[in-house]
């Protein structure tokens, strides 16, 4: 009668396979990863070699064609195929999701850890910065770090990777208060197991989830964000991005030039639907109490 | 059982089934469990967790979650009229008026942002409106035994400790004399002095007010005092059924011998505290033959090759184990 | 709660202490050559030391020890950071380098039509979003309330920029039903604020939904529901109330989110606010109002969580506890 020993990830998984929605979704992301990776391959490729690329590839003769079999989606203002740009905006957008990830979750994980493990005035300490990050308005604070660090993809990454650290933060922070009193931590501690060995190795393990579902509801936010950036000018230069297509379109879109903005706007819908349908079954898999826990624990 | 007239009976339930449907399939947390309650008998509902006792309880004025819970067959009449069929309209006319709950947590079961007060006068209001006075609510606090009730009454729930807000839980369910109140669990949550006056608090007032109480818990231990009639619930079936003395003092069932042995008593030194070996087993995935065989101490071949014995009656009591007849 | 009360007051002091700390390290520490930023790459020396004293970029960081040590003491603070804080104590953030008029009559001036735009969307979201909820906790798990989760999350996938390009488009330009672009009438602010309102509206209602039936299956439901209440009353009475706190939460982390809303919205229809002076500033390089308006903005989030938290403690009896 014993049910067999199934770790979280595993019972986990096997939910998430269940859930036909979230096996789309994941299947849309595996192709966005896909052509990112591609596009990835295109642009170093045309960079090394020192030649101009196909999506930069000017053709004045051929200006806001319509879509037709030879340019899918139709082409720009200066005759370039649009599908080839939306291809280079999805590897924008995914370096963009991945290197704000890598800047904000170690931020919060290791802050939220100390905060919560340590107490006191620690604790104190970290609370009040986070605070403070957490007063400065989102759009603003980003597009004044992107200014000051710079325009294009760094000042973009920095910017929305340090603001956004503040909601995962709190979250690991609350779960390190309940884990450092438990049992095992207390046996750990009672063994001689340095502070950072418990908290890093014993308890970090414990919250994981809390990382990963992050990761995945982050990422369609740091797409979205990236577009409004590169509207307002800050965002990536020379290069293709979403955010770019869409603002050039705004023009072009009066004068009934639909399909530029309609491809970028389509490309990106659809992965920013996918990362939001696929985090939620995520959250819903791995930890159902999730869902309000952010408004709760205030 | 059958032999009593009619009129007497409060609530018959007959073969009420309930279902959960879960990832793992329908899960038939109540299957096929039959009951009557008589004007002003207390029948005890006891089993493990997890053995369907709340679910019925629940079911009793169509109170199962949906989804998951789904009503699969039976009935429940009240004064011979189906709860399970009736019209909402109706079935609010019946909740809190006819019948009424005490639910195990209180301090979660109690609304955290009303003062209590406000939740016994609201329950007032719904049944008897000409009533719904600060007086009554002040006299009901008093009835269940909450001292300064004036005051009390505007508090927040979790200003009171857990032995007056089962009190209020208390008041708030008998505002309107319902025939029948349903317990439960009603002292798990409490320390083992204030359970034992929440108990006596049940006794004094079932005998002041009239009513039936239907009494659901794991602990036989507590029903003697209370109870009239005792059923045994496992995994959604009632096992054994009868009054409460005879029952408790020569138990049938192998059921009911171990969770009876499994009680602990206070004096009974040196004596080892007996668990019932094994665990309750998991609805969606549930053994042929009779339910409790892999964890009787009296398994025979035949409890897992045959089809699940039928409760068999006799003497005014009730078991389903040919092997323990009455 | 009084106690509770005047904490939380005494707590606005160190936030916004922090606030100002972090403006000054992105401004005055990371965005030292903001001057030869601003002048471009042909600028003299000269130029962007002078360009550099009226940034109040000139001159030791912290603490001028120099000073302090051939002239009198409190020379000691005659440095960038006692500048910085000197600014905001008078709220006197100097003039805006590419037009040269007064900062804080900029801001000023901004706040009002900002509000104007703002608050309108801010209400109507709230109560659309909050009645849609309602109506997908009394229908859960019905296909109205099926349908209207996956709109929500459909909604909240659409870059706010393409809701504003296609409303600005249709409904404007094509259509003619509202006019493109100004501030002068009322009139002006409907496109944009209703805009503004769908935009927000998919997060709000999935929000709001997940709070409500996370409250649903709560044992005081249970309890509300056993008394004989009807579904409604249950709903709206029990509910609700003890949603609000869920709700007051997300109310306060939306308000920056409005403030970021409204910069594009400004920013395409012509409403000279806050969010229209930023993006102004952002084009022209102009680092005083950025600094400025970053600031002020911080000081009215950290206004707004201070109100929603003395909210809590009059919705919530709990709280008097703390």
């Amino acid at each position: 009668m014993s049910t067999p020993a199934t770790s979280l990830w595993r019972t986990a998984w096997q939910q998430l396979r269940r859930n036909r929605l979230a096996m789309v979704c994941l299947g849309v992301i595996a192709f966005y990863a896909l052509v990112a990776l591609t596009a990835e391959g295109i642009y170093w490729y045309y960079r090394l070699t020192d030649q101009t690329p196909p999506y930069k590839q000017v053709n004045f003769d051929n200006r806001f064609a319509k879509p037709s079999l030879r340019h899918p989606l139709g082409t720009d203002s200066l005759g370039r195929d649009v599908l080839l740009q939306v291809i280079q905006g999805t590897r924008i957008a995914f370096e963009v999701g991945i290197l704000t990830s890598l800047i904000a979750i170690p931020i919060a994980v290791v802050l939220g850890a100390l905060a919560g493990y340590y107490g006191r005035r620690v604790d104190d300490f970290i609370v009040w910065l986070y605070t403070v990050f957490d007063s400065i308005p989102g759009l603003l604070f980003i597009l004044a770090i992107a200014i000051v660090v710079g325009k294009g993809l760094l000042g973009v990454c920095l910017g929305i990777g340090l603001t956004t650290w503040v909601g995962l933060c709190r979250l690991i922070r609350g779960e390190y208060i309940k884990h450092r009193d438990r049992q095992y931590v207390l046996a750990a501690r009672a063994l001689g197991v340095k502070n950072f060995a418990i908290m890093f190795r014993h308890i970090l393990p414990n919250v994981l989830h809390l990382v990963i579902i992050s990761f995945s509801l982050r990422f369609p936010g740091a797409i979205l964000t990236e577009v409004v950036l590169s509207y307002l000018g800050v965002g990536v230069q020379g290069e293709p991005s979403w955010g770019i297509m869409i603002s050039d379109a705004k023009l072009r879109l009066w004068q009934g030039h639909w399909w530029e903005l309609a491809g970028a706007t389509a490309a990106m819908f659809f992965i920013v639907l996918a990362f939001n349908l696929f985090g939620d079954a995520l959250r819903d898999a791995l930890d159902p109490k999730l869902r309000t826990a952010e408004a709760k624990t205030a | 059982m059958t032999t009593n007239s009619p009129t007497e009976v409060l609530l018959r339930v007959i073969d009420l089934r309930v279902s959960f449907f879960t990832d793992e399939g329908e899960v038939r947390a109540v299957d096929g469990v039959s009951f009557e309650i008589r004007r002003g008998e207390t029948l005890a509902l006891v089993g493990e967790s997890g053995c369907g006792k709340s679910v019925t309880a629940l079911a009793l004025t169509r109170l199962v979650p949906s989804p998951p819970g789904q009503y699969r067959g039976g009935q429940v009449l009240l004064d011979g009229e189906d709860v399970l069929t009736m019209s909402k309209q109706r079935l609010r006319e019946i909740r809190g008026a006819r019948i009424s709950y005490i639910f195990q947590e209180p301090a979660t079961s109690l609304n955290p942002v009303f003062r209590v007060g406000f939740q016994i006068k609201e329950a007032l209001q719904l049944h008897r409106p000409e009533l719904a006075t600060d007086d009554e609510v002040v006299r009901l606090l008093e009835l269940v035994g909450i001292p300064d009730a004036a005051q009390r009454a505007r508090a927040y729930p979790h200003q009171l400790s857990g032995g007056q807000q089962q009190r209020v839980m208390i008041a708030m369910a008998l505002a309107c004399h319902p025939a029948l109140l349903v317990a439960d669990e009603p002292t798990t949550a409490l320390d083992v002095t204030i359970q034992k006056q929440i108990l006596e608090l049940l006794r004094d007032l079932k005998q002041k007010l009239q009513m039936s109480i239907l009494l659901i818990t794991h602990n036989l231990g507590i029903v003697g005092d209370l109870a009239d009639r005792v059923a045994v619930m496992y995994a959604g079936r009632i096992v054994e059924h009868g009054p409460a003395r005879t029952l408790l003092t020569r138990p049938l069932h192998p059921y009911t011998q171990a969770l009876l042995k499994s009680i602990p008593r206070l004096g009974a030194q040196r004596e080892r505290l007996v668990s019932i070996p094994g665990v309750v087993p998991n609805p969606a995935r549930l053994t042929t033959g009779c339910k409790f065989h892999p964890r009787c101490p009296l398994v025979q071949p035949a409890c897992s090759a045959e089809p699940e014995p039928s409760l068999e009656e006799r003497d005014g009591r009730a078991v389903r184990c040919p092997y323990v007849m009455p | 709660m009084l106690g509770y009360i005047v904490r939380r007051v005494l707590y606005v002091i160190p936030v916004v202490f922090g606030v100002a700390l972090v403006t000054f390290i992105l401004f005055h520490v990371v965005g030292w050559n903001a001057a030869a930023m601003m002048l471009g790459k042909h600028a003299s020396p000269e130029e962007i030391a002078a360009l550099q004293k009226q940034l109040g970029l000139a001159g030791p960081k912290w603490l001028n020890w120099e000073a302090a040590r051939e002239g009198p003491w409190y020379r000691l603070f005659d440095s960038q950071w006692f500048f910085y804080l000197r600014q905001i104590v008078t709220f006197d953030f100097g003039r805006s380098f590419a037009t040269n008029q007064k900062i804080s009559t900029l801001i000023l001036d901004g706040i009002l039509p900002s509000l104007s735009l703002t608050v309108p969307i801010f209400m109507i979201d709230l109560v659309v979003a909050i009645g849609i909820a309602l109506v997908c906790a009394y229908r859960r798990n019905t296909w109205l309330d099926r349908s209207i989760v996956v709109l929500a999350v459909v909604g909240m996938s659409v870059s706010s920029l393409v809701y504003i390009l296609l409303g600005q488009y249709l409904l404007a330009f094509r259509w003619g039903l509202f006019p493109i672009w100004g501030y002068e009438t009322a009139k002006y602010l409907v496109l944009p604020v209703l805009i503004g309102v769908v935009s927000g509206l998919g997060s709000g209602v999935r929000f709001y939904r997940t709070v409500m039936l996370d409250e649903m299956y709560q044992d005081y439901v249970r309890t509300a529901f056993a008394k004989g209440n009807t579904e409604r009353r249950v709903l709206f009475v029990h509910v609700l109330k003890n949603a609000m706190i869920p709700i007051l939460t997300s109310v306060v982390l939306s308000i920056p989110f409005l403030y970021t809303g409204s910069l594009l919205l400004e920013n395409f229809f012509g409403i000279p606010g806050l969010g229209y002076l930023s993006v102004e500033a952002i084009n022209s390089a102009d680092f005083p109002v950025i600094k400025a308006v970053v600031f002020v903005g911080s000081i009215l989030y950290v206004l707004a969580t201070l109100v929603t938290d003395i909210c809590y403690a009059l919705v919530d009896p709990r709280i008097k506890l703390r």
